[in-house]
């Protein structure tokens, strides 16, 4: 265990150095930079903004000055934000998504596991036709055609909400609604899918005969085998929670870092770019983690020896 | 290892949990989706007590003017502001020596309450009002305005608008840092209500270029030295509590992506006459988020998306306003390409469009088609020569430059940015394969990748466009100046460098007229740049906002608006 844990987190150090040299380099070589407009800057102001922010460095010298500051924990100043640093940023704008990211997983299990669970027991019913409808179509249409259509029937028309903003608790409802349910669609199918193939296993079978309830059969029983695609989904899918948020923070207008992480890239703000996608890198890498040991911990037959 | 448990198995469980009720009830299949309906309605019903008060409503009682734009501001820095939305709020936080009266654009009194100007043009005297002062109460004096002119054209500082100063003796020099003695620059303060420019030429403009531009505006020396030094960029003096102005109103809070508030300054001289109390500028940057919160009753004045604006006009909506703007769309053309590097050619693309139907095809609302360069509304301007479709004669054109019918005409792009263009790129390439028989295809990039192809002069023909920065003829014309920084046609033309010389040293303001008229004329003789329209402003404006100035350089005055009820 100990040793499993170790040797994925020095891969993932590998892995993220890469990543961070990778970005370096990739984002210097897009056309275009942090102050490209419509309207050319004179080459004489460029080279005195260029030389403010050290961009009149040859490549390298910047790379190796900007690992000095990152081994130091300081992401440095935002291009497109002079007055603030790429850590405030992220430091500000972290805490908003990941209070959307966790309202909407939680509307995102307790949906889809309940309707994929409903779905399994009662197969080939009209329950499980209705559930899994709702999974298809949860599937099928994308946030931003939901978002628009519940903003104009519940905030236009019926003036319960807000069409867009973050201030007060009124304001979670319908970007976790929306985002809740474009991730409770795939986890009920995958709930009701891993569901059955338990539900047929002997042991549900001995449980029965020794008498257990339906509902102590499935939720004791069942759904921990049963869950497991759910949990595998989950690594990558708490990750897009929070950068695949991109489109529900902007459709609401919510102050979060998903809006940071793609807008950056348009700004050509480097630092920024370089904060967000280490962010991104270490979340991902640090659920898929959690993942593994989620996962050995729920199936016997999975070991962490690798 | 992780510990896993064995299966427990037990005859029976607890009664009583929410989900086994459920289950339990599942198997009454009739009833199943019932209670999940019920919890779901609950749930949607819950904030639905009666209807609510909109922040309109909620402004209405408070004066406060909720206001969309467009997205978050990069900076509130009047030296260091370049993107649309920080142009909205700079304005009512500071105040430069001049206003400008919305209609015409003509100077108004601001920090200075009169001016003179010498009678050889080069000396313009400012007395500034003794009753001028800071958001903190400290009086607002000429030296105040000398070392704000200082930090803006500090090279270090990186400020992108130091050419507005250019006509001011010594401004260029000390901006590039050929000049290191700012005592040598032509700004002086005799005394502390009053301020001395001397230019370097005349400049019938000047007052244009002291009234429409933030980079005018004066910075609070305290307030700027408590955070860095006078050249430093970014030392968070902007930040609400820091920030000093000297506008009718004060920043009281910024929050990122959402929202920066201001409240009616009590120091501002001319409070008496400011009738908000309060501007909160929404940092909306999705049109089609900022015309729903309009709509959910959220925002007074909003931005849309031009093709809502469409439907809007067509229906006659009086909450739509269509503002004229200071600017020009146009298409570049890189003269140096074979078949552009040909006049003839140039101006038979240019003829073979009937902008007027192109334009209300692709978007009737946001489009003024172009009939020259120059956009209508340039203090004093008028244009002399006009242009006219004419597909005769542009065949007629291109078959004398050797393509009758299009035939043989090289393979050329059209570079468009992502984002709202391509229906204009489309009209535009249809023009020219049914009027001239010319294939063109169309490229779209990502803006900034557009840009900059179009900067490095690596494009055939190019969308682009320019907003004027005073209000002048000039600010087009200079632009396709032999060898200018903008000339992205690469058009290289003795007469017309002639004809903006004569009009930049004319004295007299019917002469300067006539050769900006010839200037004008010459370009659209010559067409390195193809002109295709004059873009207006739409802004969705709530009925209870009265007094709206509406201006073509769509930088707002907040102090004549006040709120009643519609």
């Amino acid at each position: 265990m100990f040793r499993f844990i170790t040797s994925r987190f020095l891969q993932s150090l590998l892995a993220l150095f890469l990543v961070i040299t990778a970005t370096f380099f990739m984002v210097r070589f897009v056309p275009g930079g942090p102050f490209t407009a419509e309207k050319a800057v004179t080459p004489e102001i460029l080279r005195n903004l260029e030389a403010h922010y050290g961009l009149d460095q040859p490549l390298w010298r910047q790379y190796l000055d900007y690992l000095g500051s990152l081994a130091r924990g300081d992401l440095g100043p935002s291009f497109k934000y002079p007055n603030r640093t790429v850590n405030e940023i992220i430091f500000d704008k972290v805490p908003v998504s990941a209070e959307l990211g966790a309202i909407s997983l939680a509307v995102a299990l307790v949906l889809g596991i309940a309707l994929g669970t409903l779905a399994a027991i009662r197969r080939n019913t009209w329950v499980d036709y209705v559930a899994s409808s709702f999974g298809m179509i949860g599937i099928s249409i994308p946030t931003f055609v939901v978002g628009p259509l519940l903003v104009l029937a519940l905030a236009i028309h019926l003036g319960w909400f807000n069409a867009s903003g973050w201030y007060g608790p009124a304001d979670r409802v319908l970007p976790a609604l929306v985002l809740g349910i474009a991730y409770a669609a795939p986890i009920s199918r995958l709930t009701r899918g891993g569901l059955l193939e338990v539900l047929n296993q002997d042991f549900i079978r001995t449980a029965r005969a020794k008498g257990a309830s339906e509902f102590r059969v499935v939720t004791r029983h069942a759904l921990r085998g049963g869950l497991l695609p759910v949990v595998s989904f989950l690594g990558p899918a708490v990750a897009g929670i929070l950068t695949g948020s991109f489109v529900i923070e902007t459709i609401f207008q919510i102050p979060g870092i998903g809006r940071e992480f793609v807008n950056s890239a348009f700004n050509r703000d480097y630092t920024l770019v370089l904060g967000t996608v280490i962010l991104y890198a270490v979340l991902i890498m640090a659920l898929n983690l959690a993942v593994d040991i989620a996962q050995a911990w729920m199936n016997p037959k999975v070991r962490l020896e690798s | 290892m992780l510990p896993t448990r064995p299966p427990a198995v037990r005859p029976s469980d607890r009664p009583g949990s929410r989900l086994r009720g459920l289950l339990r009830l599942s198997t009454r299949r009739k009833t199943a989706a019932l209670p999940l309906l019920a919890a779901l309605s609950g749930f949607l019903a819950l904030p639905s007590c009666a209807k609510r008060e909109t922040a309109v409503d909620v402004g209405l009682r408070t004066a406060t003017l909720e206001i969309g734009n467009t997205g978050e501001p990069g900076e509130l820095d009047p030296h260091i502001i370049n993107s649309a939305p920080d142009y909205q709020v700079v304005p009512a936080l500071f105040e430069g020596l001049l206003n400008f009266e919305p209609a015409t654009l003509a100077p108004t009194p601001g920090v200075a309450e009169r001016w003179t100007i010498s009678p050889d043009g080069l000396t313009y005297t400012f007395h500034l009002r003794p009753n001028a002062k800071w958001s903190n109460g400290d009086a607002c004096t000429a030296a105040d305005f000398l070392y704000s002119f200082r930090r803006a054209l500090s090279p270090a500082l990186g400020s992108q608008y130091t050419l507005l100063f250019h006509p001011v003796r010594g401004a260029a020099d000390y901006a590039s840092g050929k000049l290191t003695d700012f005592t040598a620059v032509g700004f002086a303060a005799p005394d502390p209500l009053t301020l001395v420019l001397t230019l370097a030429h005349p400049t019938p403009y000047l007052l244009g270029m002291i009234a429409g531009n933030p980079v005018w505006f004066p910075v609070h020396r305290a307030t700027i030295e408590r955070h860095g030094t006078i050249d430093q960029r970014g030392t968070g003096w902007t930040r609400a509590g820091h920030l000093v102005g000297n506008g009718a109103f004060l920043l009281t809070d910024w929050r990122p992506n959402q929202v920066i508030v201001a409240e009616k300054s009590p120091h501002y001289w001319d409070a008496a006459r400011v009738r908000l109390q309060t501007l909160r500028f929404h940092a909306i940057d999705s049109l089609d988020a900022e015309e729903r919160s309009f709509r959910a009753g959220q925002l007074h004045v909003a931005h849309l998306p031009p093709a809502k604006a469409t439907a809007l006009l067509a229906a006659k909506s009086p909450l739509l306003q269509i503002t004229p703007g200071l600017n020009s769309a146009f298409i570049n053309v890189n003269t140096t390409r074979p078949a552009l590097h040909d006049a003839r050619i140039r101006r038979a693309l240019a003829l073979a469009l009937d902008l007027p139907r192109i334009a209300a095809s692709v978007n009737s609302a946001r489009m003024l088609p172009a009939d020259g360069i120059i956009p209508p509304g340039m203090a004093g301007y008028t244009r002399a020569a006009r242009l006219a479709s004419d597909p005769a004669t542009a065949r007629t054109l291109l078959a004398a430059a050797g393509f009758p019918g299009g035939a043989g005409f090289p393979k050329l792009e059209l570079s468009t940015a992502t984002g709202g263009a391509h229906e204009l790129a489309q009209a535009i390439q249809h023009s020219w394969r049914t009027e001239l028989g010319v294939q063109i295809a169309i490229v779209n990039r990502e803006s900034r990748t557009h840009w900059d192809q179009m900067h490095a002069k690596n494009y055939d023909l190019a969308l682009a466009g320019w907003n004027a920065d005073y209000p002048d003829a000039s600010t087009f014309l200079d632009l396709w100046k032999s060898g200018g920084g903008w000339n992205f046609s690469q058009w290289n033309d003795a007469r017309y460098d002639a004809l903006l010389a004569l009009a930049a040293t004319a004295l007299d303001p019917a002469a300067r007229l006539a050769h900006l008229q010839a200037g004008e004329a010459r370009l659209l003789e010559e067409m390195p740049v193809i002109p295709l329209s004059f873009d207006r402003f739409l802004r969705l404006v709530h009925p209870s906002v009265r007094g709206w100035p509406a201006n073509s350089t769509d930088r707002p005055d907040y102090r004549p608006i006040w709120l009643a009820a519609p």
